[in-house]
């Protein structure tokens, strides 16, 4: 099996990762919202939105530049993506903090807690959802 | 008026009996990025421009030009 193959196959797990840790942050973002939440959720919260974050760097990147594996996971068209994505998830936090800031009119009893937590899951989210999906495309 | 980059690599790919592997592989990218460039969903950069036209025998501006 060559590089490409190798960088191919990783690319499209990392991919589906992805998907399933936007998933998985947002379920448990809902679940801490609906007032179920204990600390260990909002702790777990944090940590997911972290991972997710420290997943959309290029760390292997940073770390074995001399892999060619690594190289080609991060080649000119993966950056292409992951900087579109990027762009597409702070468009999304600026969205969500507008439609709070409209929101806090009718409402406001809107806690700076609640609105953070919904503009970071979004714009994480949704630039992880994004870099997952023209990383799909681009394979296809 | 609406300019896009249009490029010949699929049909130089496949005169010089390479798959998209085989040229990325030459060129040092990925798979993918290959797709989206021969598809024109990438606009290249110079340098993977030049790669490509060199790794496919031909003069860049052969493999790559602007369509309005």
């Amino acid at each position: 099996m060559t590089a490409i193959d190798i960088a191919e196959r990783r690319a499209r797990n990392r991919a589906f990762a992805f998907l399933f840790l936007a998933a998985l942050t947002c379920a448990v973002m809902v679940f801490v919202r609906s007032g179920r939440g204990s600390d260990f959720a909002q702790g777990l919260w944090l940590g997911l939105l972290f991972g997710c974050v420290l997943n959309l760097l290029p760390i292997k990147r940073w770390l074995r530049p001399n892999s060619d594996v690594t190289r080609l996971l991060d080649d000119e068209g993966t950056r292409a993506n992951r900087q579109l994505s990027c762009t597409i998830g702070f468009w999304a936090a600026v969205v969500v903090a507008l439609a709070f800031q409209l929101a806090s009119h009718f409402n406001p009893a809107i806690g700076a807690e609640e609105v953070g937590q919904y503009v970071a899951t979004a714009g994480i989210v949704s630039a992880m959802i994004a870099f997952a999906l023209l990383e799909l495309r681009a394979a296809r | 008026m609406t300019e896009r980059l249009a490029n010949a690599i699929k049909s130089e790919r496949e005169k010089a009996s390479l798959t998209q592997a085989a040229l990325a592989e030459q060129v040092g990218v990925s798979r993918k990025t290959i797709n989206t460039v021969e598809n024109g969903v990438f606009t290249p950069s110079a340098t993977l421009a030049i790669k490509l036209a060199q790794a496919l025998s031909v003069p860049v501006e052969q493999l790559f030009w602007i369509e309005r």
